[in-house]
């Protein structure tokens, strides 16, 4: 059998082996998804050329943005040039920004990575000790009062909440900005050199408090209409698992043994009993990279997910392709680490054990 | 323990789970209550440690523990004497360990929780008792987990948790079930060999009574949760008064009785939610009379020491 990769020896070894497999894995879907969306988004009938040289061009600038996407290739010449730049780190040109996309991502990407580590950091932070409280408690009012909130969580679409607390927070009570990630008066006062692209952090490390303040400030209402969801989900998720883990034997030692009541119920059950809330986490990540594109529109709120969708609706199939690809790889970090947060929670899970 | 009659509100009914039961464990003693399946052994131990599940409700009796109410406790009162003064090993240590934690997290947790002592102090003690209870390769066993040692090392490293905090009684609800004969052996004689070395007071939850006999003092045989008899564990193999014990003995199987059937006792376990009237044995009992449906037999003394709950001890005739 073998060893985990904490045991230290041929262990470290055997995790080396296994990153290895992944990564070769993560090679495969990948090309899977560059294939099938490169070839999908050519069968769709658009004007890449037209739109490439403008609506006055002339039929030689015509020509030559033809030449120039190489689009009087055959298809797998073209996907031939396509793979060959994308091993070089070539995404392609945008053809509505005229920037090359991986500039173009690289610009909105750290957008919504911030938004969405934000909505699911409440979500971790909420849900699960709402979940735990509600499993502990169950069938009684705080398991109740849980339930409706995360069925309310769930169920109310978060283009509507984002209009709501729009209308709340900054029509009524005008408590917080309502759109934007920064507020251009104080950009132009204290200007943030860009590091990280989270502007919460890029704010810290140059110690300026100010326009920490209007990062937070700006990001407290997209945040929260984001969580919501992953928060009942979470929850509910918690809720369920924890009243099952509470009638464990184990749970029953650690009682007879008076352990108190919190550290049975958040160390010795809630360990046991989070697995399925972290695979929650995991693909809401993933799939809020574009899904938040919504709540990007309605606060403004220039990221990936606006990108994505500005470029489907113009048919920038480079920087569909781009996106879709940035995305999937995101799928396949965020899903190798969510198995090793399990198999760091769970000893039983071996993930250097041959997989069939 | 006196007169301890408990109900469980269940879905089909209210269970009589308990019904009057009544016996005292001294310093020291090993007393054992043997009784089949779902008799209420368990639940009479978890009662002890008020560990019962919320649909249970006492009705009435108390246990008194080294002169103190345990049923009037509080649960912070009850918290601090877990696992200090009174400790279970529990029937099946694969699942009564949890899978997620090293077992030595697990045991110094108890031990820190009780006891104002640094981690390494904890497991200090930790690897003592693993070497007590014959644990190979102490060290190793404190940072594995559950999963990646056999069930006669969980059921040592159970052991060891219960002796962490030096209890006056330990419960042990079938300590043996879970494991291989020849670990039964092993692990009986251990738990022996401490209970000497730590003068407990043992309540030793079986159905099996040969190792009743190998290790009580005193046991109680115990049927649908009524206590039948109580006798130091001599008078009850040489002299057994209720028919049930009686047919409990029989049932044993006998080198001398070789190539005959194996004795039984006809009839099965009635239910709880609507047990016999009378004394609970009676549908089941060769010996039964009239007043066996009517009258419920008290917990008498017959001989010193020796308790039976039967009509016919009580000069019934019909």
């Amino acid at each position: 059998m073998a060893k985990r990769s904490r045991r230290g020896g041929t262990a470290s070894g055997a995790f080396a082996r296994f990153l290895i497999r992944r990564a070769l894995l993560a090679v495969l879907v990948l090309l899977g998804v560059v294939v099938i969306t490169f070839f999908l988004a050519r069968v769709v009938p658009a004007n890449p050329a037209g739109l490439w040289a403008g609506v006055h061009a002339t039929p030689q600038e015509l020509a030559s943005a033809r030449a120039e996407l190489h689009l009087d290739d055959p298809l797998p010449v073209q996907f031939g040039y396509y793979l060959t730049g994308l091993v070089q780190g070539d995404l392609g040109v945008s053809i509505r920004t005229h920037n090359p996309v991986l500039d173009d991502i690289g610009d909105k990407l750290p957008a919504t990575l911030e938004l969405i580590s934000a909505s699911l950091l409440l979500a971790v932070v909420v849900g699960i000790p709402l979940g735990v409280y509600a499993g502990v408690k169950k069938g009684r009012w705080p398991d109740h009062l849980t339930r409706f909130l995360a069925v309310g969580g769930v169920s109310l679409p978060s283009f509507w909440l984002a209009v709501v607390f729009e209308m709340v927070f900054v029509g009524e009570l005008h408590w917080l900005p309502s759109s934007g990630r920064f507020s251009d008066v104080l950009n132009i006062q204290y200007p943030l050199k860009t590091i990280t692209g989270f502007l919460t952090i890029d704010s810290l490390i140059q110690g300026n408090l100010i326009r920490f303040g209007d990062a937070i400030a700006h990001l407290i209402l997209p945040a929260l209409t984001l969580a919501l969801y992953p928060i009942g989900l979470v929850a509910r998720m918690v809720r369920t698992m924890m009243v099952e883990v509470l009638g464990e034997n184990y749970v029953r030692t650690a009682k007879a043994y008076g352990l108190p009541g919190r550290l049975i119920h958040y160390r010795y059950a809630l360990k046991n009993a989070i697995s399925p809330a972290i695979v929650a986490v995991g693909l809401s990540f993933a799939y809020e990279l574009t899904g938040a594109f919504l709540v990007e529109n309605i606060f403004a709120w220039n990221g990936i997910g606006q990108y994505a969708f500005n470029s489907v609706l113009s048919f920038d199939y480079p920087a569909i392709l781009g996106t879709t690809i940035i995305v999937a790889m995101f799928y396949v970090i965020v899903n190798l680490v969510v198995d090793l947060i399990q198999s760091f929670l769970d000893p039983r899970i071996v993930l250097t054990k041959a997989e069939a | 323990m006196r007169d301890l009659s408990l109900e469980f509100e269940t879905e089909f009914g209210t269970a009589k789970v308990l019904d009057r039961v009544t016996f005292t464990i001294g310093e020291g003693e090993v007393f054992g209550l043997v009784g089949e399946t779902g008799c209420g052994k368990t639940v009479t131990a978890l009662t002890v440690l008020r560990l019962l599940p919320s649909n249970a409700k006492i009705t009435t009796g108390n246990v008194k523990f080294l002169g103190e109410e345990l049923l009037s406790k509080t649960d912070a009162e009850m918290e601090r004497l877990r696992g200090t003064k009174i400790s279970m090993v529990f029937q099946d240590p694969a699942t009564s360990l949890n899978p997620v934690f090293s077992v030595g997290e697990q045991i110094t947790r108890v031990v820190r929780t009780h006891e104002d002592v640094d981690k390494r102090a904890a497991e200090t003690r930790a690897v003592e008792l693993f070497k007590r209870v014959g644990l190979p390769d102490p060290e190793t066993v404190l940072r594995s987990y559950p999963h990646e040692l056999s069930g006669g090392m969980q059921q040592r490293v159970m052991i060891s948790m219960a002796l962490a905090c030096r209890p006056k009684l330990l419960i042990a609800d079938e300590p043996t079930t879970a494991v291989d004969v020849t670990i039964q052996a092993q692990i009986l004689d251990l738990l022996m060999e401490l209970q000497r070395e730590f003068r407990l007071s043992v309540l030793l939850i079986t159905h099996n009574l040969g190792i009743v006999a190998e290790t009580c003092q005193r046991v109680g045989v115990m049927y649908a949760g009524a206590l039948g008899e109580v006798a130091p564990t001599k008078d009850l193999f040489r002299e057994p008064l209720h028919p049930y014990t009686q047919r409990l003995l029989k049932s044993l199987p006998r080198p001398d009785a070789r190539g005959q059937p194996l004795a039984s006792i006809p009839g099965s376990v009635p239910s709880l939610i609507d047990p016999p009237t009378g004394c609970r044995y009676h549908p089941r009992c060769e010996f039964a009379m009239k007043s066996c449906s009517t009258r419920r037999p008290a917990l008498l003394e017959h001989s010193p020491g020796h308790r039976v709950a039967c009509l016919l001890y009580e000069g019934v005739t019909e």
